[in-house]
């Protein structure tokens, strides 16, 4: 009984002030609240039923982000009501055709992303393909290490490198195209027709 | 602070590289606004079903959908009509033959009950903060005695009826912030006609004038007292402080 209270006390310290990075990245990943909900349950009751097995000393947060993944895959995976699976080689090809020089840096980086609105940078990461936005959550958001991303998408760090890139040009581009809807800026295409867009 | 700075680019480009690193500390800045917190009703359920984990209701599985198929199937008005019809017959039988039922344990209801109102399986019947309404709403609902409304630091959302061993009983629901505060009131009526019962604690402490208080940790806080006639039991997520500073003496 003592015991098991310690355990109990030792994962409220550990593990309960993770919850809401568990139900945000989770929340993305289902795009639904109620999905949400019950899959960040699902991770802590088992998280909770596991915790003797946990590594003491080891990140709390990157394990119960496995523990999740696995409750993830199994409830909606397998499942049609999940996310499509992307072809990766379509999308990096395509993201290979985004040319930087359409996005000028400067601007971009003093400008557009400082007046983004937040929720034009939610929508952005939204947007994202599933494992380019699992990448972006975990390492941008949740402050994961590369290593522990790389395990919970079971790829190498390269890989991880590599599509963490490729996610964030996504988001410029994307964010480019939002600045450019509210006329913050002008797309490159305009601004290369006009000596006053050339000039931004 | 960033930790994960690639020591390689998978892209050579100085440009490519700018604009990453510009999207990273723009995401980095941004972490706060960005994430989105468990919502409290969610974190609550989650935390009750960590103190009492073999009795959590697991989120739904392959067998809760065939539950739920059976469920939509009793649903169908030809099913139901007839079901509901059979079980109002057994009810009334079981009643007609079993007068003396266990007295309804005041106590443990209580915070069952907002365990309940927590998890959305309790839902108020009459959700305003009309006390005039919620009266004649009362009333009409078949409760028998004053229903008692607290004046306290925290909005009435709305009431619910509940009947037991044939008796209808008052609940409300009061909300502070992200908080609850549930309130059961029983007449005393009910618990000398042993309709009703309360714990022998509580029941010692409120014949001296004394109210109770009690906390459990992960389930809620309990405060009763009695006003005129009326046994209140109120249930919170909020520590005894935080409740106690809800209620004003004289509104008690």
């Amino acid at each position: 009984m003592a015991h098991e209270e310690l355990l109990r006390q030792e994962f409220e310290r550990e593990a309960v002030p993770h919850m809401s990075a568990l139900y945000n990245f989770a929340l993305r990943m289902t795009r639904d609240q109620d999905d949400a909900a019950d899959l960040v349950q699902e991770t802590f009751l088992k998280a909770y039923r596991f915790f003797s097995s946990f590594e003491r000393g080891t990140n709390c947060k990157a394990w119960l982000f496995r523990i999740l993944k696995n409750s993830y895959i199994n409830r909606y995976r397998k499942t049609s009501k999940g996310p499509d699976v992307i072809e990766y080689d379509v999308v990096e090809e395509f993201f290979e055709t985004v040319r930087s020089s359409e996005i000028e840096t400067s601007v971009l980086e003093e400008q557009i992303f400082d007046n983004a609105l937040d929720d034009e940078v939610t929508a952005a990461i939204q947007d994202l393909p599933d494992e380019f936005r699992t990448v972006i959550l975990l390492c941008d958001i949740e402050e994961l290490t590369y290593e522990e991303i790389a395990e919970f998408v079971d790829c190498p760090i390269g890989t991880v490198r590599s599509r963490l890139h490729r996610a964030r040009k996504m988001l410029a581009v994307r964010l480019a195209d939002y600045a450019a809807k509210r006329g913050f800026i002008l797309p490159k295409r305009d601004f290369e027709s006009t000596e006053e867009g050339a000039e931004l | 602070m960033n930790m994960n700075i690639p020591d390689e680019q998978p892209m050579g480009n100085e440009r490519e590289q700018q604009i990453d690193d510009a999207v990273a500390r723009m995401l980095q800045a941004r972490r706060a606004s960005l994430r989105v917190s468990v919502p409290i009703d969610v974190e609550r359920r989650i935390r009750l079903a960590l103190v009492e984990p073999r009795a959590a209701t697991p989120p739904s599985t392959g067998r809760e959908n065939v539950f739920s198929a059976l469920i939509a199937w009793f649903k169908r008005p030809i099913v139901l009509i007839p079901a509901s019809l059979a079980v109002l017959a057994f009810i009334t039988f079981a009643v007609s033959q079993n007068s003396s039922a266990t007295p309804l344990d005041l106590h443990s209801v209580a915070y069952a009950n907002f365990t309940s109102v927590v998890k959305g399986d309790l839902t108020l019947a009459k959700n305003t903060s009309d006390t005039i309404a919620l009266r004649a709403f009362f009333a009409k609902a078949g409760v028998e005695y004053p229903v008692f409304f607290p004046s306290m630091k925290a909005k009435l959302k709305g009431g619910v009826v509940s009947n037991d061993n044939g008796h209808a009983y008052a609940h409300l629901v009061y909300g502070i912030g992200d908080h609850l505060v549930y309130l059961f009131e029983a007449d005393q009526a009910s618990i000398d006609s042993r309709v009703a019962a309360l714990d022998t604690v509580i029941t010692n402490n409120l014949s001296t004038g004394k109210w109770h208080w009690e906390e459990r940790p992960g389930t809620g806080t309990l405060f009763v007292w009695k006003s005129n006639n009326i046994v209140c039991l109120a249930v919170s997520d909020l520590r005894t402080q935080d409740m106690s500073a809800l209620f004003t003496l004289e509104a008690l």
